[in-house]
């Protein structure tokens, strides 16, 4: 757990780095301010969200079969949907308050540099937590799924949210909706800079996204699905500790 | 309040764990038997509703139990495995557990303070169960299967790391549980502590049931096995003579410093109606009478030994 | 009668006088590791190695691939075609490595095998040195071995000895960059699954190596913030030993001290955290 929030912080020193730089090597024309929209997009957005739910996914019922605690839970007159549920949604909003407390954090850290408004409007910082937020919602019961059922859990969800979502999240064409990065990345406040030498972020700066409504839509039926698919196939699984 | 089991099979693959079980568990302490191996811990499993069953039936009072999770009221289960969420304290660990049975937070402390008084860990409950030490946990997996009083008790190695004088104590929280008219289903590999706890077993080799009921009447059951029947009498040699009259007796062997003989007898009901006959008869002073192999290690090597 | 004349004897042989533990580990180790998904990992990383192998072999038979000699400046085989390969083969490099290395001591504290293994006369030595062997052992073999293979193809197949002349110090510049990379790498992952579980040690190695690249490119304007990147100092040394012009623009002696505080710290987290056992309180 510690290592999570220390995980989830590491912007936040990132930002304190930016203010030691900026009288000895940034100049005093920069704009620390100015960071916080490449912070967002580049750190939150798609480095620590699908980092970080790629873990906690994955380790939501694993964690429990590896360490043989899950016939504790499984042993209670509980439906054993609503205990998976209850797991995966504790999950989503441990990290979700992490990400959003860290976002918040650097946000006022920032502000420091010439005010809120120089930072983004209040509305396009509201709309950063509610995407992070959906986000973590999205990803942790995709991966809380993976994790139930896939061998290699980590390794799978690290080359989706990476390699997968990366490259095909950023071409034109149909496959982009397969990834939820793309719906992320539609309703997300900031965008990809256009000048970046990357080719994958000159195509994401480039490339169409969905409207809001649309993305928004897409995105809350999606988090329903993976929700009920998660409990439902989980909960028919057999979990018994496998002694080596 | 029956446990039923019909037909149960379970398979991973190509190895079946569990062949073809039919049996049924009384109210009352049974011991689950059988080494390393032979299926036990898949049959618990399926018994709690961990495993479903590839094929057959296994209902509590009708009821089937896989994913069944109103059964699980009824239902306290402590597991062989060492696992715990290391960072709880021992009170907190059961009393978390038993609210998920839907007390309040008050009576669940209630209850949960109760549990671990009885399994005589007052004076840890506020440490963390990481720094435990192995008889101590035992004891807290022990408090949070019997904490909310339920009717069906599943103890696996239930005795593992406690100390004698612990052994002592929990077996008789068992004996007490399973005279309470509660369902006490015990697996150990530990035979003279199952024997101490009930007379009722069901032996398990390799899948298969190989026995179930007392000990004496699995050993009356034996018949492939000699009993043997160990007397200790004053006129030793003369006793020894008339014993080897009998023809039911298959072997004799004589201690003339300790007073006694040891003798196999294939028809054990034959030979304990004549024994006494013949004591009488011939005036001689029986001063003891045991049957070294009328026991559950005997009765394990017998059947499991081959 | 005393046991030990009831057949029980004490071996009175000699022990082997050269100390073998570590060997050991790193045996049983790299045969355990020798898996599934380790064995597709090599095959997929092989085929960088194929087609480097056919660029020597196409340049080696330039005449007859007429249509290739447009191409015959950038399919030239230099220093520049080793470093790149080797950088080439980093993707596979860091799965393999999490892959091998991840629960390498993490599965060891969470079993408690280490009192096993510290019951033996085994020094710590042994045992890093053992576990360091294991990752190091497959990394190597889809990086710095096939480099090793293509230097002695290229040697085999080419018509003079302007190669072995120019390029006679290509393979003591595969093997320090091998070495400075998986001394690093190494024990990098070995600290991390020393300090928290497996599946975490991946992650943050994941997180370690992709973060100060981000960083990078969000401040791109100040180059030493290169220094906190592991693959950035990683890249910087081997580009300066390959000889070839540095990639980023600040100083490789600050990028070999960046190395060498990074190993000196995972080393220094490895001392603390590998023991026998853990007293809980």
């Amino acid at each position: 757990m510690l290592w999570m929030v220390l995980l989830g912080l590491v912007p936040v020193f990132y930002g304190i780095l930016v203010y030691i730089l900026k009288p000895i090597a940034l100049g005093d024309d920069f704009s620390i301010s100015g960071v916080f929209p490449k912070l967002a997009f580049s750190m939150y957005l798609h480095f620590l969200l699908p980092l970080m739910t790629v873990f906690i996914g994955t380790s939501v019922i694993i964690d429990e079969v590896e360490s043989a605690t899950l016939p504790y839970l499984l042993v209670r007159p509980v439906p054993r949907w609503k205990t998976v549920l209850a797991k995966v949604l504790a999950s989503e909003v441990m990290l979700a308050i992490i990400l959003c407390g860290s976002l918040s954090v650097s946000f006022g850290l920032m502000s420091l540099d010439g005010g809120m408004a120089n930072v983004c409007t209040i509305g396009e910082f509201f709309t950063a937590i509610g995407v992070l937020t959906a986000g973590c919602f999205a990803y942790i019961s995709l991966f809380s799924l993976v994790g139930g059922s896939i061998k290699k859990p980590v390794l799978t969800g690290l080359l989706f949210t990476f390699g997968w979502e990366k490259i095909v999240g950023s071409l034109p064409g149909s496959l982009r909706f397969t990834t939820v990065i793309y719906y992320l990345n539609s309703l997300f406040p900031f965008k990809e800079q256009a000048g970046s030498s990357n080719l994958f972020s000159l195509l994401r700066a480039t490339t169409s996204t969905l409207t809001a409504w649309k993305a928004a839509l897409i995105l809350l039926i999606l988090m329903a699905v993976l929700h009920w698919a998660a409990a439902s196939l989980l909960s028919l699984k057999e979990f018994a500790h496998q002694e080596e | 309040m029956i446990i039923n089991v019909f037909d149960l099979s379970k398979w991973y693959g190509q190895i079946i764990a569990v062949n073809n079980l039919t049996f049924s568990i009384d109210p009352g302490v049974t011991g689950f038997l059988g080494p390393n191996g032979a299926g036990k811990t898949t049959l618990m499993r399926m018994l709690i509703g961990q495993l479903k069953p590839s094929q057959g039936t296994l209902t509590i009072d009708g009821e089937a139990i896989w994913n069944n999770h109103t059964l699980m009221r009824r239902i306290g289960y402590c597991p062989e495995q060492d696992a715990f969420w290391q960072y709880l304290t021992g009170l907190d660990f059961v009393h978390a557990l038993i609210q998920m049975h839907g007390f309040s937070t008050e009576k669940a402390m209630e209850k949960a303070v109760m549990a671990i008084r009885l399994v005589d860990m007052e004076k840890d409950m506020h440490r963390r169960i990481g720094s435990y030490s192995k008889g101590m946990r035992q004891r807290i997996k022990l408090a949070q299967a019997i904490a909310h009083d339920p009717d069906i008790l599943f103890l696996d190695e239930p005795l593992n790391g406690l100390d004698p004088m612990g052994r002592h104590q929990i077996m008789q929280l068992i004996k007490d549980l399973g005279n309470r008219g509660k369902i006490v289903v015990v697996s150990s590999h530990i035979l003279h502590e199952v024997e101490a706890m009930t007379d009722n077993i069901l032996l398990i080799n390799h899948g298969r049931l190989l026995a179930q009921g007392t000990i004496y009447d699995i050993r009356q059951l034996i018949d492939t096995h000699p009993l043997q029947v160990t007397i200790r009498c004053d006129q030793v040699d003369r006793l020894t003579a008339f014993l080897l009259a009998f023809e039911d007796v298959l072997s004799v062997q004589f201690n003339r410093e300790k007073n006694q003989v040891t003798v196999e007898t294939n028809q054990p009901e034959l030979f304990h109606q004549r024994l006494p006959e013949l004591a009488l008869k011939e005036n001689l002073k029986i001063s003891s009478l045991w049957s070294p192999d009328e026991n559950l290690d005997a009765i394990f090597d017998y059947l499991v030994g081959g | 009668m005393p046991v030990y004349d009831q057949n029980y004897r004490a071996w009175k042989g000699h022990l082997m006088p050269f100390p073998r533990a570590w060997w050991v580990i790193a045996k049983t180790h790299i045969r355990l590791r020798w898996k599934r998904g380790v064995i597709a990992l090599l095959i997929l990383a092989a085929f960088p190695f194929l087609m480097r192998a056919l660029q020597i072999l196409a340049v080696a038979r330039m005449e007859d691939y007429q249509f290739l000699q447009q191409f015959a400046k950038n399919l030239e085989i230099d220093a520049a075609f080793f470093k790149d390969f080797l950088f080439g083969q980093s993707f596979w490099f860091i799965l393999m490595i999490i892959l091998t290395g991840a629960g390498i001591i993490a599965n060891d504290q969470k079993y408690k095998a280490s009192q096993l293994y510290f019951s033996k006369p085994v020094t710590y030595w042994d045992y890093i040195t053992g576990k360091f062997i294991t990752v190091s052992f497959y990394s190597g073999i889809i990086t710095f071995i096939p480099a090793i293979l293509l230097f002695f193809m290229q040697l085999v197949l080419a018509e003079n000895n302007t190669f072995i002349q120019s390029f006679f110090w290509i393979p003591f510049a595969i093997a320090g960059f091998g070495i400075i990379a998986l001394l690093v790498f190494g024990s990098l992952i070995l600290a991390l699954s020393a300090m928290v579980s497996g599946r975490s040690a991946g992650i943050f190695f994941f997180a370690l190596l992709l973060f100060p690249d981000i960083i990078r490119a969000i401040i791109p304007s100040v180059p030493e913030i290169g220094l906190i990147s592991v693959s950035a100092n990683i890249k910087q040394v081997g580009s300066v030993i390959f000889g070839l012009p540095k990639p980023y623009d600040y100083s490789t002696w600050l990028a070999g001290i960046a190395l060498l505080v990074t190993f000196l710290i995972c080393m220094g987290i490895l001392r603390w955290r590998v023991k026998p056992s853990e007293v809980v309180t």
